[in-house]
């Protein structure tokens, strides 16, 4: 009976938490869904449609604008930072450094004042290297207008063709200076024709662009100042190729010279002593390492100057003292002193943009965030601008075209033969609903539509778009039944026509992101095709369409608006054509006109003459040589045709707008313009000309600035400013000093210690080394991959000189060995250093010493540990003393319940909501990043930011603290010791603290050398959402871009800090318990 | 393993409810009768927060099992009109018995956003043992009703399209609640299928290195300290950028289990080899030694015993740290990855602003994350206490 009752109790208990739980849930559920409404909200029409056509943002593309000025305007006006300098004699007045005829720039608003410092956010430094030469310098000969059309001449005065298109005058403005002061010629350009592409020491093959129906051009100089290039066929695109390229203005041979590898122009010494400083292999690789984006001694014609080496964020780039651009009264632009980028996790970046991260930018700002920079827009001071996007579409789906056939797989067979048959791909994109993927991904902002120009564009071509976009599941039944797809298997799936299974790979990556992959998949096996979306880390995408070996991949459109600039949607133009790599491998390499390099170059398709695709290039070569704009959209019109037709890629939607985000304090930026690569976008919108109504530059910034713009800060030699290293030779001789030490106290516990220090270092480097190396691939495989696609000779010795900095094909072990800098024992030469003596290695990504590029951050983590460290002591010690000595009373449970709450909750959510709550990330706010000095608000807005990663980090690690020292405590509050004291009257407090506490402190000290590397990596994570500059973001990303030596040798300095700190913390326990001291310990 | 295994001296003893009601009534002495097993589970049940959990995590792989039956929706079935639906919440009337109100969407022209407006006189009607989307129980029971859901029948005269989205539906309007339900299924059994290799693991190298001692256990105990002085996290993101991206989710999700595990036995093998070390030097084991007991025998027959329920404290010590394992690597992408449906990858979906800010029931699943680990947490920390008998009751 009573056993009855008992289980009755059970059972009743376990409703009553089923019941709690549910409980639980629905009052979760009201807590979150916030105020629901009841009523309708009302919205006005007129604001509603207001919004609605901001959404589409549309131009008239007859009628449009520039801001190029052809009038004469003296330079006249100057920033105060240079008029000081000018002052101060360390600079030549304004007159010498502009030439006589400026470039002259209208503004949209109004003329602007001088100062302030345009933020920007990257999600890489590489990402910097990749917008700023381009797209944040706009140094170009001509340069495109907001709208596209017409095409101004900028660092050029004029150009002009002549004899039906075949030949171009190129006449540059007299007078316009390098950023260190050295004249812009036409020897610059003719350096570049002659020692760069006709050096076989530099490159084998001229640039594409300068290759026009399968012949080379010609370069040639008739004065100081003027230039012709040269084509035997019309080249009427050749102004808009200009138009986009940096080698006739980014070239400087007065710099430049003295590094070529060339023995006949290079400077021997000069290079030597190149290769001696930065360890670098081979002459190549000396110009190669010049020419990088962030090499502050670089001449540049950029507004923003790169003037002062840092190897992590923030990246200053500062005004160019000699920059050519004035205003229409004669001011020089540009009116912003300097630019700076911050560089953090893609996903954290909508917030701080949204936070006054960014002054002004569009790139990395997506259409998904949408509300979000919408609704924050007020608040914040900015606002949102909805530009034009040149690129028509977010999700393109690229069928395999040139699909590899696997020899071992016969399933590939009939997937390149069907691939490769336009009647499937009709029938794949009939099969689409695309209305509710447009609802779903795109906020219900576009239209169906596959890739093309679009209507703004001169050449819209309308069925193109609309090619093959309705949604018909019947017509593709009967398109699939008839390609003899009739039969379906057990699970009503359509099998090949020899009855085996159908089964297709969808593959996207990161950079598009799923999005309506699902949608797609769903659709197409409502017609029976079996589809699986499978995301691909980036390399192995790049690796699997490389080899053509892939069904279906996913990328976006690419500038589609220009479709003879860009036409690699409507024939396979390069191997960014991704439905036909092959082809276009075959054609970039001139297969069209039968050039000997595309047929031996590895995995180049020729086209097959009577394929239709072989029309469409047909049509695209006629229309790029000729001059007759009314011809070239027909020939354009039939490429068109044909791609409708063929249905060459199958593209969900037009793209939404691109949204700006720009500050209410930057002025000039126009309401729209064109956004795309083809156009520069945001160099063709004006960008010297924008300006911020107020000043935020702080005077410490300010002179800063002044000081960048006075002396160019090179970057450290590779042995140079090496903090990291001395940290790391530091550990190693404590660690062998603390050996000595305790070999002469020769204690028991002490030499059990030292005896496994040694081994168990080398087995965690062991280990740590064989992991990174397990990741089939790494970062130098794949890019030596890239680099041999070009067949390029010049980059088949970049390849080379990789191979030797990293010595690609030297064995594992041997690696290990050079990792390790066990070399160094027997040669004692520099270059065979390694981790032992405090060289971490090189980058692959950035080719920067290893030690550098951790620098200053490894210090801002140690200290953000001890700070987390201290505050978990702080907190856990009295919390867990209170917990023991009121053991099972109410204030014990309730702390132990938040103790494991804090345990529980994965700190990066919370990182994540108290981030969004309270409105702080990173360490500083923007206007303080900026801010050199170091003075009482900005120690006090530190104070504001850095709370968050401590309380977040420090949370998880209280709460198990509180339960070790309680459970400690616990054990020696019963012991006989405290019974007899208490007996005797000591006071409770007095007794706690002397005996039982400093006793129970025993685990909690030898804690201290797993805690520190776990607070590391723990808080990598927490880091990158908070954007904090510490080494964990930096040792994932390692990880992620599997740079093995980054990740690798950051591995090991966390390893060896929590090495040196177990050391520490035994030595401490030596003198902490007594016991250890005299027994030998038996821990 | 379970806690409640009767005892093998149980036929000479007295009836053991009787004795946990002499105990309850004060007369300690009783307790000199019960065996190891019953004074665990007696003590145990003092500690109160320790038996909820138990109930709890019962109810919580209850739920996973039942899965298909609990969930109103199937995880992938999406309905555009309800994206970012909030909660509805479930009300209780004599007329209606259970009900929820329709949702209408409407978008912000200014800033897109989807809010909905709850219809107050729209009334949804749900059903226990409702009809709905047809499933198969475990994959082959052909089944059609769910636990609760919306009466399709009655709703056929509303003029709204009627939902129950208990806890909201994400950006494709699939229900979270349904979605979580599913989730536990991966999230829950990462826990204990790695808790078996652990185990298997910790048991047979800890078990070595005690009874065998000398250079083996010295050894061992080396290896112990080489990977816990790793740092973790990045280990785990090493392992797993190692697994192929082609491999398919259900063998990524055990190679995930498998790289937890890996990391997560060395505590137990520390336990292990704690208590054989001390336990193989007791009279007992040594009596048996000398009577000619075979090592095997001596093992598992006479020190098994002894630290068994040491083993299940580590054991269940060891999951929290599997499970948040399992979210953090699927929250960063090297884990399970979309169509499977874990609580990790649920969390991916919140890790924005927007979420956060405005579709804050996106983040519901992390409750459930709390709750699991937590109950967890309070059953190892009960089974400590419980798991010395002997020591002094306070």
């Amino acid at each position: 009976m009573k056993q009855v009752v008992k289980q009755l109790r059970s059972v009743f208990s376990f409703l009553v938490v089923t019941f709690a739980m549910v409980i639980c849930i629905c009052v979760i559920a009201w807590f979150v869904r916030g105020d629901v409404k009841n009523e309708p909200t009302q919205i006005d029409p007129e604001v509603a449609s207001h919004y609605r056509e901001q959404r589409n943002p549309t131009f008239d593309p007859n009628n449009t604008y520039s801001l190029h000025l052809p009038s004469d305007v003296t330079p006249q006006g100057e920033s105060p930072i240079l008029k000081e300098l000018v002052e101060a004699g360390e600079l030549p007045p304004l007159a010498e450094r502009l030439p006589k005829k400026p470039v002259v720039m209208d503004t949209v608003d109004e003329i602007g004042k001088y100062g302030g410092t345009w933020l920007r956010l990257a999600i890489a430094p590489d990402d910097v290297g990749a917008v700023v030469p381009f797209r944040m310098a706009g140094a170009y000969l001509v340069r495109w207008s907001p709208l596209g059309y017409p095409i101004e001449p900028h660092i050029a005065q004029s150009v002009t063709p002549s004899n039906g298109d075949r030949v171009w005058t190129i006449k540059l403005r007299e007078g316009i200076r390098w950023s260190d002061g050295e004249p812009y010629t036409a020897d610059d350009i003719m350096y570049w024709w002659d020692d760069e592409v006709n050096n076989t020491f530099v490159s084998s093959n001229p640039p594409s662009w300068m290759v026009n129906a399968g012949k080379t051009g010609r370069v040639k100089q008739l004065d100081t100042y003027t230039v012709r290039v040269e084509f035997d066929e019309p080249y009427p695109n050749f102004l808009e190729v200009l138009a986009g390229q940096v080698a006739f203005t980014d070239i400087p041979e007065h710099y430049l010279r003295k590094y070529h590898p060339d023995p006949d122009i290079g400077d021997e010494q000069v290079i030597a002593d190149m290769m001696r400083r930065y360890k670098l292999p081979s002459r190549s690789s000396v110009y190669g390492y010049v020419k990088v984006w962030n090499n502050p001694e670089y001449p540049r014609l950029w507004p923003w100057v790169f003037r002062t080496y840092t190897s992590n964020a923030p990246f200053v780039f500062v005004r160019n003292a000699y920059y050519y651009v004035v205003d229409k009264h004669g001011n020089q632009l540009p009116y912003i002193d300097q630019l700076q980028f911050d560089v953090l996790d893609s996903k954290m970046l909508a917030l701080r943009a949204t936070k006054g991260g960014v002054s002004m930018q569009g790139r990395h700002i997506r259409f998904s965030d949408y509300t979000e920079l919408m609704s924050r827009a007020d608040t914040e001071g900015y606002h949102v601008l909805h530009w034009y996007p040149a690129t028509r579409s977010a999700f393109v789906i690229n069928p395999n075209l040139n699909r590899r056939v696997d020899p071992d797989d016969p399933s590939t067979k009939w997937k390149a033969r069907l691939l490769d048959d336009k009647r499937f791909r009709q029938a794949l994109s009939l099969a689409i609903n695309r209305k509710p993927i447009i609802q779903a991904e795109q906020a219900g902002v576009g239209e169906p539509s596959q890739v093309a120009p679009g209507p703004q564009s001169r050449f819209n071509y309308p069925a193109l778009s609309k090619a093959y976009t309705e949604y018909d599941p019947q017509h593709a039944n009967e398109l699939l039944d008839e390609l003899g797809l009739d039969k379906r298997d057990e699970e009503g799936m359509r099998t090949f026509p020899d009855g085996t299974r159908m089964s297709f790979y969808l593959d996207f990556t990161q950079f598009t992101g799923a999005g309506p992959g699902q949608f797609i998949v769903d659709d197409w096996a409502e017609v029976g095709v079996r589809a699986t979306a499978r995301e691909r880390a980036r390399p192995l995408f790049y690796t699997e369409k490389d080899s053509s070996d892939f069904d279906f991949n996913v990328w976006s459109g690419e500038s589609d608006m220009m479709p003879m600039i860009s036409p690699r949607y409507f024939i396979p133009m390069n191997t960014e054509s991704f439905y036909a790599v092959g082809w276009g491998r075959w054609y970039m390499n001139g297969g069209y006109y039968d050039s000997p390099q595309s047929k031996t170059i590895r995995g180049s398709i020729p086209v097959p003459k009577d394929h239709a695709m072989y029309e469409a290039i047909e049509a695209y070569e006629r229309a790029t040589h000729t001059p007759d704009p009314a011809e070239q959209i027909k020939y354009m019109d039939r490429m068109f045709e044909i791609a409708a037709e063929n249905v060459w890629s199958i593209s969900i939607a037009t793209a939404p707008p691109v949204p700006f985000i720009v500050s209410d304090k930057v002025k000039n930026v126009p309401e729209v313009a064109l956004y795309g690569w083809a156009f520069t976008t945001p160099s063709n919108a004006g960008i010297e000309t924008y300006y911020f109504v107020e000043n935020n530059n702080s005077p410490g910034a300010i002179a800063e600035i002044k000081r960048a713009v006075e002396h160019v800060t090179p970057r450290p030699d590779a042995d140079a400013g090496n903090s990291v290293g001395r940290l790391v030779k530091l550990l190693l001789f404590g660690i062998v000093m603390l050996v000595l030490v305790m070999i002469g106290w020769k204690h028991p516990f002490v030499w059990r210690r030292l005896a496994i220090m040694v081994p168990t270092l080398l087995v965690i480097s062991v280990v740590t080394f064989t992991i990174i190396q397990l990741p089939p691939g790494d970062y130098l495989t794949t890019r030596i991959m890239l680099l041999q696609e070009s067949g390029d000779e010049a980059n088949l010795r970049a390849i080379e000189d990789l191979k030797e900095v990293f010595h690609y094909e030297e064995p594992s072990w041997k690696l290990y060995c050079r990792w390790m800098g066990f070399y160094w024992f027997t040669s004692f030469e520099p270059a065979d250093e390694g981790l032992l003596q405090g060289n971490l290695g090189r980058s692959m990504e950035t080719m920067s010493p290893i030690n550098q590029v951790v620098g200053d951050r490894l210090l801002l983590t140690m200290a953000i540990s001890i700070g987390t460290i201290l505050l978990t002591w702080v907190i856990a010690l009295p919390i867990g003393i209170y917990s023991a000595v009121r053991q099972y009373s109410i204030s014990d449970y309730i702390l132990t319940v938040l103790g494991f709450l804090g345990m529980c909750t994965p700190a990066f959510l919370l990182a994540l909501v108290l981030m969004v709550y309270s409105g702080q990330q990173g360490l500083f706010s923007d206007e303080f990043y900026a801010q050199p000095e170091w003075d009482w608000p900005k120690f006090i807005d530190l104070l504001k930011h850095i709370w968050i990663p401590i309380v977040v980090l420090g949370i998880g690690g209280t709460a198990g603290m509180i339960r070790i020292m309680r459970a400690n405590l616990l054990d020696e509050l019963q012991k006989p010791y405290v019974t007899t004291a208490k007996a005797k009257g000591v006071r409770p407090l007095k007794l706690l603290i002397k005996y039982p506490v400093r006793l129970a402190l025993n685990p909690f000290v030898s804690g201290i050398g797993y805690l520190f590397p776990q607070i590391v990596s723990g808080g990598a994570i927490v880091a990158m959402v908070l954007a904090l500059p510490t080494v964990g973001p930096l040792l994932l990303s390692a990880l992620f871009n599997e740079d093995m030596y980054l990740a690798g040798s950051m591995l090991m300095v966390l390893s060896l800090l929590g090495v040196f700190g177990t050391l520490v913390s035994d030595l401490l326990l030596l003198w902490l318990d007594p016991r250890i001291r005299f027994q030998g310990g038996t821990r | 393993m379970t806690v409640i295994q009767p005892p093998p001296e149980e036929a000479i003893k007295p009836d053991p409810v009787d004795i946990e009601a002499e105990l309850m009534s004060g007369k300690q002495d009783a307790s000199a009768y019960m065996s190891q097993w019953q004074l665990i589970r007696h003590k145990f049940s003092m500690h109160r927060l320790a038996v909820w959990s138990v109930l709890l995590l019962i109810l919580m792989y209850g739920v996973a099992v039942f899965a298909e039956f609990i969930a109103p929706q199937t995880p992938h079935s999406r309905d555009l009109d309800f994206q970012y639906c909030p909660p509805q919440l479930v009300h209780v009337s004599f007329e209606h018995g259970f009900y929820t109100y329709a949702m209408q969407r409407q978008i912000d022209p200014i800033t897109l956003r989807r809010t909905f407006i709850e219809k107050r006189d729209q009334i949804v009607d749900l059903d226990l043992f409702a009809k709905g989307e047809p499933y198969h129980l475990w994959g082959l029971i052909p089944m059609q009703r769910h636990f609760l859901g919306v009466d399709h029948e009655a709703a056929k005269a509303l003029d709204s399209k009627a939902s129950f989205h208990l806890l909201g539906a994400d950006r494709y309007g699939r229900d979270l609640f349904s979605r979580v339900v599913y989730g536990s299924r991966v999230s829950l059994s990462v826990g204990l299928i790695g808790i078996a290799i652990t185990f298997i693991l910790g048991m047979s190298i800890g078990g070595v290195s005690g009874y065998v001692g000398g250079r083996t256990d010295n050894f061992i105990q080396r290896g112990i300290e080489v990977i816990q002085s790793f740092p973790q996290l990045p280990l785990w993101i090493a392992l797993g950028a190692v697994m192929p991206g082609d491999w398919s989710p259900i063998k990524t999700y055990f190679a995930i289990t498998i790289v937890l595990a890996l990391l997560n036995w060395t505590g137990l093998a520390r336990v292990v080899r704690g208590k054989i070390l001390s336990l193989r030097e007791e009279d007992y084991a040594v009596a048996a030694r000398l009577l000619g007991a075979g090592h095997g025998r001596i093992l598992f027959r006479h020190l098994l015993p002894g630290f068994t329920s040491h083993v299940i404290v580590a054991l269940s010590l060891s999951v929290p740290a599997m499970i948040l394992g399992e979210t953090s690597l699927s929250f960063l992408g090297l884990g399970l990855r979309p169509p499977v449906v874990s609580w990790g990858v649920l969390l991916q979906d919140c890790m924005d602003v927007q979420a956060v800010r405005y579709y804050p029931w996106l983040l519901t699943p992390v409750i459930f994350i709390i709750v699991t680990v937590l109950s967890f947490n309070f059953v190892g920390d009960g089974l400590r206490d419980a798991a010395d008998p002997y020591s002094a009751t306070s």
